[in-house]
């Protein structure tokens, strides 16, 4: 066998793309790209909250993806490997940016599909700045669970698998994070309807 | 605001981001220059870097410390400073003794003056001055040889003695070979 990637956790689609990939398809890794790309720049953007710093670590990514494509063996789904490629880039690219700056000054980034109305959108901003600021704060052991929660949906198990912690741990991590994100976010209690 | 508030807050808020558009430019344009040396030096550099001075310091202390002569008798301690207008001592009494297994050379030096003798123990790893008890180690007394005379110059006092037995010194104190 030539490719031993585990078939039983993608879809064909994705199979038929990843094998692409690993043959050096450039269209296979185009299509690997749009596929993927907004999902690993949402995170990017959410863990690091600066948006240039993001499209550069989405680009480091898909880079690095090429490269290592071969080394997906299909143990675990395509989409927990990515997303531990991603998490740790982001982790390492805040480390080596010692000095975390705060959100307090940044710009919410750019969102898609919002209100056009001036005052809702102006609340709207108001609360997505105060959110991505109270993310911003939390570690980045408590921010990552927290983002690939509420950002790329995955569940507790897949959380799990993609930063190496146990079901129990996550859980627990995500408790103390909304905990602390109350905290935070006290004011804008009646507004999450 | 409890969790529930929370949860929703977050998933009303922490929506997907469309990505720049340009992004799959930049990845072609990155990925079609050749690629770049990665400085890995750093990794290793800075702690090879104090691994060497480490060894230079352990290097010159050995060196700086080793009883050992210039001329093939004596010990040598390297001269750093003038001992110009140092007193000048002559040795007036000479003897051998072991201490704790120890040869151990005790010299009384005389001042030209005769006012003021200094009793010099010196063993091979340090000099004692029993007259005020302080014990110096020997790098901290200059001792530079030359044929068969050496000049002793204590740095705190600035006593300098001269000793015209070196050689004889190092005959009856092996330890000094």
């Amino acid at each position: 066998m030539a490719f031993p990637i585990a078939t039983a956790t993608l879809v064909p689609a994705d199979f038929e793309m990843l094998e692409g990939c690993r043959r050096g398809e450039a269209e296979a890794f185009r299509l690997l790209f749009e596929t993927y790309k907004d999902r690993v720049y949402s995170f990017a953007l959410r863990f690091l909250g600066d948006e240039s710093r993001a499209a550069d670590l989405t680009q480091d990514v898909f880079v690095k993806l090429y490269d290592r494509i071969a080394e997906f063996r299909g143990d675990a789904r395509f989409e927990t490997w990515l997303y531990r490629i991603v998490a740790n880039a982001c982790i390492d690219d805040q480390r080596r940016r010692k000095k975390w700056l705060p959100w307090l000054n940044q710009e919410p980034p750019a969102h898609v599909g919002r209100s056009n109305s001036g005052d809702d959108r102006l609340v709207r901003r108001e609360t997505e700045g105060a959110v991505q600021q109270a993310i911003g704060k939390l570690s980045p052991a408590l921010r990552a669970p927290i983002l690939l929660r509420y950002v790329e949906g995955l569940s507790y198990e897949e959380i799990g698998e993609t930063l190496s912690l146990s079901p129990g741990t996550v859980a627990s991590r995500l408790s103390r994070a909304h905990r602390l994100l109350a905290r935070k976010l006290e004011k804008f209690k009646g507004m999450a309807v | 605001m409890n969790e529930q508030d929370v949860k929703d807050l977050l998933t009303r808020e922490l929506k997907p981001v469309r990505a720049p558009e340009d992004l799959w430019g930049r990845i072609e344009a990155s990925r079609s220059r050749p690629a770049a040396v990665r400085p890995k030096w750093r990794l290793w550099a800075i702690p090879a870097l104090a691994l060497a001075a480490c060894a230079c310091f352990a290097i010159y202390h050995v060196h700086a410390n080793r009883p050992t002569s210039a001329t093939g008798q004596g010990f040598v301690v390297p001269a750093t400073a003038s001992i110009e207008n140092a007193p000048v001592y002559e040795i007036s009494q000479a003897r051998t003794t072991v201490i704790g297994g120890e040869p151990v050379r005790h010299l009384v030096f005389t001042p030209e003056d005769r006012s003021e003798a200094i009793s010099l123990f010196i063993s091979a790893s340090k000099v004692t001055l029993p007259s005020d008890g302080r014990v110096e180690p020997m790098r901290t007394v200059q001792f530079p040889c030359s044929k068969q005379m050496c000049t002793i110059v204590c740095r705190k006092c600035s006593a300098k003695v001269v000793d015209m037995l070196s050689a004889q010194l190092a005959v009856e104190t092996p330890n000094y070979q």
